[in-house]
């Protein structure tokens, strides 16, 4: 269904003549002047990649944990393999263990909290709510192209 | 045109920046969340594909064994006991 939406985006893009390359390049062109001029004028970027490592952290632990509970739920209920869920589970364990560890180095620390449990909960609200928001924004959008769609026939 | 101005004359025009802070960490979580799930999703495609590429293929026995042999003869006559008895289209018709 995915690759079916891709292809279609692809389709109609090459249809009106529009590059990806171009129009992802229009979107992050404007970011990369703003930020590339912050840091001519000096502006601290220690932030941006502590922020970064917290957040790519706790949405890939994030991630893992609702496969793993999904692969444990296909396991109780459908009769699928057991052994994809124990080495989810036991992934997810390992992955927790390497969070602690690296969140407790204080240069990697976001300001203001001290335990990884809190810098997990904070960056997991935070990833949720930007998901949710992406989330949102591409269903209005497809509603749209649906829309139009049906308009033209 | 006009807010790009704004934006990179901010220090000239002595426009309060604090925001800019704010907007910097945005969008690291916005880039570490696009990390993380894409990371999260390759580890759990990967251990998946992983374990089924261990999994032995599938043999065919050489002979049947008496049971086995029993078992598929009766599944057959069902089945052909039900076609004789079959008429066609939906019996609840």
């Amino acid at each position: 269904m995915i690759s079916n939406g891709w292809k279609d985006l692809r389709e109609g893009m090459v249809m009106s003549n529009i590059s990806l390359y171009r129009l992802v390049g229009f979107v992050l062109a404007p970011f990369l002047i703003l930020y590339l001029f912050w840091w001519s004028v000096g502006e601290e970027f220690n932030v941006f990649f502590i922020q970064l490592i917290n957040s790519a952290f706790s949405t890939t632990i994030l991630t893992l944990g609702i496969a793993t509970l999904c692969s444990w739920w296909f396991c109780l209920t459908r009769s699928s393999r057991i052994n994809i869920s124990i080495y989810l589970t036991m992934i997810l364990i390992v992955m927790c263990f390497i969070f602690q560890i690296c969140m407790s180095i204080e240069s990697i620390q976001p300001s203001g909290l001290y335990s990884p449990v809190a810098i997990f909960l904070k960056n997991g609200l935070e990833s949720l709510t930007i998901s949710l928001s992406v989330g949102f924004l591409l269903i209005i959008g497809m509603i749209i192209v649906k829309d139009s769609e049906l308009e033209e026939e | 045109m006009g807010a790009s101005l704004l934006l990179l004359n901010e220090e000239i025009l002595e426009i309060p920046n604090a925001s800019r802070t704010l907007f910097i960490k945005a969008s690291g979580t916005i880039v570490g969340t696009i990390i993380g799930f894409l990371s999260g999703i390759i580890i759990w495609f990967y251990v998946v594909q992983k374990l089924h590429s261990l999994e032995e293929s599938l043999d065919m026995d050489k002979s049947l064994t008496q049971d086995e042999r029993k078992l598929l003869l009766d599944k057959l006559k069902n089945d052909l006991e039900w076609l004789e008895g079959f008429e066609g289209g939906d019996g609840n018709e």
